[in-house]
């Protein structure tokens, strides 16, 4: 390609604004830039379309759009007058509460603790403990404490108890550390209790005087 | 270079003034005088009219809404140009992201001309596709000064009083943002 050939390719692609010193002066910064233009030169042009006209009511448009309210606005005015927010209030209040003695503060309260008195085979006080806890949704409920070296011992639900789960446990005269134990990973305190201890582990067991 | 206008070299800022006065027929008067150019500039990029109204318009109601942060050292057209820009690019790149919502261009639909075809149609899509991409990842001074140019239809002159640039320094940007665009294209598919 002749260098009068790539100064033509490079001013149609650039248009007559370009002068012709300003073409010799891009061809000087890069001397292949005229070469081999038409196949770009026609891309380039194709995403030139021709633009239709614009509709009369553009403006109006636009304009009513601006006087609209916004989503903000329609939200506000549909939603946030003072009943719905005093309605809201109370009913985030009440979800709020019924999470807390649900998950956060488990369990849910049970019915107290039952201690029953009878006499053993050799004479001394045996206490019959009902243990119990309700804990709807939970699939099985376990008691573990300093009476049975923290082995587990499962309560059985109680049929229509609504996640009543008990079971009686013979315990002899003394003070006992304990735990409920929810679906095999949850410690759970009993809210029953007399008193709580910390167990060290930021959880806290109760405890029961005999 | 930017300088910084008075109301009385530039109708937008007269308008703008009663704008923020609470007139809102002063920004009716400032979407008259720049709707064809930003829809101009919108349509070629999207390629679709009804989509390229909607963006249009949305490009006016940002500017409406970010009128304070218009600082008078730019011309206004400067300014909305350049939200239409950015808005054009946002709307570009969300859609590449959800295929569902890309947009069929007008030329797709309309009735071909006895040379054309649906596949030449496709194949010119397919193209324009090709160029966007390529014009995405130019440098900002290089792409700006092309879309003005050419997808604006605005003149140097137009550009360079805009801006605040002078022009053979856009005519610069123009011939070395094409030459990149053209080296960008070489090395795609």
């Amino acid at each position: 390609m002749t260098a009068e050939e790539a100064k033509r390719q490079l001013r149609g692609l650039l248009g007559p604004e370009f002068s012709e010193e300003e073409i010799a002066a891009l061809l000087r910064e890069e001397p292949g830039l005229g070469e081999g233009l038409e196949g770009f030169a026609a891309r380039w042009r194709s995403l030139r379309r021709e633009v239709p006209s614009l509709p009369a009511d553009f403006t109006v448009r636009v304009m009513d759009r601006l006087e609209a309210p916004g989503l903000w606005e329609r939200f506000r005015a549909r939603w946030l007058s003072v009943p719905r927010l005093a309605a809201a209030g109370a009913l985030a209040a009440g979800l709020a509460g019924v999470l807390y003695l649900g998950y956060f503060r488990e369990p849910v309260l049970g019915p107290p603790l039952s201690v029953r008195e009878a006499a053993g085979p050799e004479g001394q006080k045996v206490y019959f403990v009902r243990f119990a806890l309700r804990q709807p949704g939970a699939k099985q409920v376990a008691v573990a404490g300093d009476f049975n070296q923290w082995n587990p011992a499962a309560l059985a639900p109680v049929a229509e108890g609504e996640g009543l789960f008990t079971v009686e446990v013979p315990l002899t005269e003394g003070t006992y550390s304990y735990a409920f134990v929810v679906d095999g990973k949850r410690w759970v305190a009993d809210p029953s209790a007399d008193r709580w201890v910390d167990d060290g582990f930021g959880q806290r067991n109760s405890v029961i005087n005999l | 270079m930017n300088r910084k206008q008075s109301p009385s070299q530039d109708p937008d800022l007269e308008a703008l003034r009663r704008c923020r006065q609470g007139d809102r027929r002063a920004f009716a008067e400032i979407v008259d005088r720049h709707k064809q150019g930003v829809f101009r500039l919108v349509y070629r990029w999207l390629g679709q009219k009804e989509r390229a109204e909607e963006l249009a318009q949305e490009v006016f109601l940002k500017a409406y809404r970010e009128l304070e942060r218009f600082r008078g050292d730019a011309k206004f057209s400067t300014w909305i140009y350049q939200i239409a820009l950015n808005a054009c690019r946002d709307d570009w790149r969300s859609r590449r992201r959800r295929p569902e919502a890309r947009i069929e261009p007008d030329f797709l639909n309309a009735q071909p001309a006895p040379e054309a075809s649906a596949e030449s149609g496709l194949i010119a899509e397919s193209e324009a596709e090709t160029l966007r991409r390529a014009l995405d990842g130019l440098p900002q001074i290089y792409r700006e000064a092309l879309l003005l140019r050419y997808f604006g239809d605005l003149s140097y002159e137009e550009m360079a009083e805009r801006s605040g640039e002078g022009i053979s320094n856009l005519k610069m940007r123009v011939a070395r943002g094409l030459a990149q665009l053209r080296k960008r294209l070489e090395r795609q598919p």
